[in-house]
């Protein structure tokens, strides 16, 4: 796994920055610099505390600094999405399950329709 | 070129006896890491250094294409040193099935000629102002009897980068 080539920009924004990868572990709060090179080079994902520190020191969100992560996540649940759709879809039921059932078939296919419009 | 130039990813590099410099692009537009890296004699053999270093920066960024700007032909066929280096380089891109393309010192200047700057510290203030984040390695503007910048190779390599996109591929070699 490498940084860039996987879409980690972490690397890119730090060093538009002009920080350290010390000084960016001394603002996160983390051990040292090594921690944040491991992060840079894709060895390591950062704790979700870290990561939203990220966000808050790069001024950028989380699925920029790790771009091809983010799309990578967002294809996976896209398919789970369409898988849970097609078992929905399969149920038969009658009386307050099949009310449940409709209400989520609604609501997957609101999500469809805003991914769509995006 | 098949692919989208606007997004290609060109590691951009300006070789010297001692070190090089590097810069990444993504598109012409967008510089994604740049920096020095040094293979001077105190860090061990000439190839196992350059293999190394050349080879963490190749496997960090995955470029599509490298530009290799090189100061001349002769010097390379002369240089025991920069043989050694661009050699290892060819190496690694052949392992590595990346393209690469030689820009010559000239060329590089030419291309910038054309863009009304001629001398070494124009063309890098001309590059500080199209990339702000190059914008504070510009060193002052160096005076006859000063050495040269540690980060003017970076300078060096963001040109021949720049050159590489407005330069028709067809001059490739």
């Amino acid at each position: 796994m490498t940084s860039q080539s996987s879409g980690n920009y972490l690397r890119t924004h730090r060093k538009r920055s002009g920080l350290s990868q010390n000084e960016v572990a001394r603002v996160l709060g983390i051990e040292n610099g090594g921690l944040v090179c491991r992060y840079e080079l894709g060895h390591h994902l950062p704790p979700l505390l870290v990561a939203l520190g990220l966000e808050a020191l790069f001024q950028v969100p989380i699925s920029q600094l790790f771009r091809g992560l983010g799309e990578t996540v967002a294809r996976t649940v896209e398919d789970r999405l369409l898988g849970l759709g097609t078992e929905l879809q399969s149920r038969s039921g009658k009386g307050p399950q099949a009310v449940i059932t409709a209400k989520k078939l609604q609501w997957l296919t609101e999500c469809r329709n805003v991914r769509v419009g995006a | 070129m098949a692919h989208d130039r606007a997004q290609e990813r060109v590691l951009a590099l300006d070789v010297r006896s001692r070190k090089v410099g590097f810069v990444v692009f993504e598109g012409p537009d967008n510089l994604l890491d740049w920096g020095v890296k040094s293979y001077a004699p105190q860090y061990g053999p000439l190839e196992v250094t350059v293999s190394k270093k050349i080879g963490n920066v190749l496997k960090l960024v995955l470029p599509s294409a490298i530009v290799l700007r090189i100061p001349s032909e002769r010097l390379v066929r002369k240089n025991g040193r920069i043989k050694v280096v661009v050699n290892t380089l060819r190496k690694e891109v052949r392992r590595r099935s990346v393209s690469l393309r030689f820009l010559g010192r000239q060329r590089v200047k030419k291309f910038f000629m054309g863009r009304g700057v001629t001398t070494k510290h124009g063309i890098a203030s001309l590059l500080a102002e199209r990339f702000p984040d190059l914008a504070w390695k510009l060193p002052p503007k160096r005076k006859p009897w000063q050495s040269e910048a540690y980060s003017m190779t970076i300078f060096d390599a963001a040109a021949a980068g720049v050159a590489h996109f407005g330069l028709p591929v067809a001059n490739k070699g």
